[in-house]
């Protein structure tokens, strides 16, 4: 009994061995996205110059990056297991990604899914930054809120409220990103919300809290504001 | 070498094998059922975090001002659906818009709700939490409430080996509490195992069963759990229209889904908006009262017609899908031992 338990250990200890060898080849690498307003860091809760005659204060941006994955002429090289983040403007640290890469690994390009895969959405109650309790799931009906903006406008004084989720056609709202860049540079991601509110009117649009048409249309427009900083 | 890798395998199997034995107790397939819908491997039950479960689920603290638990609308002696009222009730006596359905055998289902809003388990506690006409709470400052209670830390502690309320750990505790809630042991289901005879009248009233509801009402669950037409007037006051508030798609206008009809003898009133008191009413629906509107099923296009003997014969077997083990089941009542007040 004794002999079969030691060769067990053994068996074990090896595996760790090999399993933990492979973690020291990896090296942390931070890639930050920058929220930004024109050509300013972003600032939650302080009036910002909206189109030609308004301004608008953001209160809340929130929202899922997930499923990161690295390419280099346009073979993926890397993703991350267990890819999901809660990105949030109230807490700058969360836009820095910090991820476990290959030691000398090569790579042009980055994709990521802003918001949560169908897969994911239908399987039940999950920890970290997916619990519900972070405030991004909905209740009344099932699914995670993949992009989450709150702000005010001055002038008009309305309340803009977008929560734009769901997982299921017509109305799947995930959104696939690439960014690329010069191989192996500091690549700086910019998130240029001014953008979001270019090719839209958020005077007739002020109110998206369930998966439909208009958050549909608002998801399309969130590719678009990821750019390569200079 | 050969011998004790042998070795390792038959411990191996001797562990998963004791594994296993712990699951059957706690949760068991009734044979010729389908596979279950939920996947335990995500969340294993275990006799510690089904307890949890089911003092959360008895438990008003889950309410925003620890009036409402779970089980005032999901009452044990009633096949956990909300007798006296059609419309449950939730705080400050405000009344939501449908009848709490009886809760048993969820483990199949994939979809929760009348119009499926819920798309699992899990998910579903936080929908009474969070609505404002049924506990008006949320599930941050629930977790919050939970952690600062030493009972609690206590019960997640054993459950979980980690003391610290999570939203995960609470609604995969709740959900084990649910899985267990098994009704598989009425005289139909020994009629079918071979252990116990339908009397003529049951016997004729099966027959009736299987040419006119077994389509939708399908067994063992008594319930396809798909959505449905079947044909009621839309009540103009809640103007409910079922599953299209879902999926937006006006083919899916006034489906609900469909119901199962064991213990029914205990889980009135009947369908989404408790429109019905008693099982009399339901038939004569079906019978007269079926509304040929373009969306009906296609299972109700001809009248169902049912004479006042094939009527009595049909209730009779509707009754023989009472499952007393599982309506008094101690495992299931409110945990006394745990909840002190009350
Ligand atoms: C105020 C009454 C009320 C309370 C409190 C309540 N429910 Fe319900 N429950 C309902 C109603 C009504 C429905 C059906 C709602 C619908 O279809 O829109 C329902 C549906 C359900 C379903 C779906 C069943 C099915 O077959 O689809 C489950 C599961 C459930 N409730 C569990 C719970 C749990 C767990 C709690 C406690 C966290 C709870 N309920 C608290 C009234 C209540
Ligand atoms: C076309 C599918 C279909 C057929 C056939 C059908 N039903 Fe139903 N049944 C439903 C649906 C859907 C509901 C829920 C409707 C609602 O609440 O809006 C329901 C609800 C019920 C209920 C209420 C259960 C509860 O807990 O609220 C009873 C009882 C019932 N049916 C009995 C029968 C009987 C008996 C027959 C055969 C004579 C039958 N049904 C045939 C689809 C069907």
């Amino acid at each position: 009994m004794y002999w079969v338990q030691t060769k067990f250990r053994v068996v074990m200890l090896l595996f760790f061995a090999l399993t933990s060898s492979v973690s020291i080849a990896q090296v942390t690498t931070q890639i930050s996205i920058f929220p930004r307003w024109h050509d300013q860091s972003l600032q939650a809760n302080t009036w910002l110059p909206l189109v030609q005659t308004d301004s608008i204060q953001i209160t809340q941006l929130r929202f899922y990056v997930s499923n990161l994955s690295l390419f280099y002429k346009g073979r993926k090289v890397w993703s991350e297991p267990n890819s999901f983040h809660l990105l949030d403007l109230l807490e700058p640290s969360s836009f820095n990604l910090s991820l476990q890469l290959p030691q000398n690994i090569e790579y042009d390009a980055l994709q990521f899914n802003v918001g949560i895969d169908s897969a994911t959405s239908v399987s039940g109650a999950m920890g970290g930054d997916l619990d519900p309790t972070k405030g991004m799931y909905w209740t009344w009906q099932s699914g995670y809120i993949n992009f989450k903006l709150e702000a005010l406008t001055a002038r008009q004084n309305q309340e803009l409220v977008y929560h734009i989720g769901g997982y299921q056609a017509p109305y799947n709202t995930l959104q696939e990103i690439q960014v690329r860049f010069e191989p192996n540079s500091d690549a700086k991601i910019y998130l240029q919300l001014d953008k979001f509110f270019e090719d839209m009117d958020c005077s007739k649009i002020n109110h998206v809290m369930s998966p439909n048409a208009s958050a549909m249309q608002l998801a399309r427009l969130l590719p678009n504001l990821f750019l390569i900083g200079k | 070498m050969r011998k004790s890798k042998l070795l390792i395998l038959f411990l191996l199997g001797m562990f998963f094998l004791a594994f296993q034995v712990v699951e059957r107790a706690l949760f068991s397939v009734p044979k010729n059922w389908p596979k279950p819908a939920y996947d335990f491997k995500k969340n294993p039950l275990s006799k510690e975090k089904i307890l949890l479960g089911r003092v959360l689920f008895y438990d008003p603290i889950l309410s925003q001002d620890n009036s409402i638990s779970c089980a005032s609308c999901h009452s044990v002696y009633t096949a956990f659906t909300h007798v006296d009222h059609n419309l449950s009730h939730g705080i400050n006596d405000r009344i939501g818009t449908r009848n709490s359905p009886a809760l048993m055998n969820l483990a199949w289902h994939k979809n929760f709700m009348w119009d499926g809003a819920i798309n699992h388990l899990d998910m579903q506690a936080l929908a009474p939490i969070s609505h404002p006409d049924e506990m008006g709470e949320n599930i941050q400052q629930v977790v919050e409430k939970l952690n600062a209670s030493t009972l609690y830390k206590q019960l997640f502690f054993a459950a979980y080996q980690d003391s610290l309320a999570t939203g995960e750990n609470t609604l995969k505790a709740i959900s084990q509490f649910m899985l267990t809630l098994v009704s598989s042991n009425s005289k139909y289901d020994s009629v079918m195992r071979g252990t116990s005879k339908f009397t003529e009248q049951e016997k004729s009233g099966y027959v009736l069963f299987k040419k006119n509801c077994s389509a939708c009402h399908a067994e063992p669950l008594f319930t396809n759990l798909e959505f449905r037409n079947n044909g009621l007037p839309i009540d103009t006051n809640l103007k409910d229209f079922g599953r299209m508030r879902i999926t937006q798609n006006a083919s899916d206008s006034l489906k609900f889904k469909v119901p199962t009809l064991r213990n029914l003898e205990f889980s009135y009133p009947y369908m989404h908006d408790g429109r019905f008191k008693k099982l009399k009413d339901v038939l004569y629906h079906y019978t007269h009262l079926v509304q040929t509107e373009p969306n009906l099923d296609k299972e109700l296009k001809t009248p169902i017609q049912l004479d006042s003997k094939q009527q009595t014969d049909l209730t009779a077997f509707l009754l023989t899908l009472t499952d007393k083990s599982f309506l008094f089941n101690k495992d299931f009542a409110y945990p006394r031992e745990i909840l002190k007040s009350n």
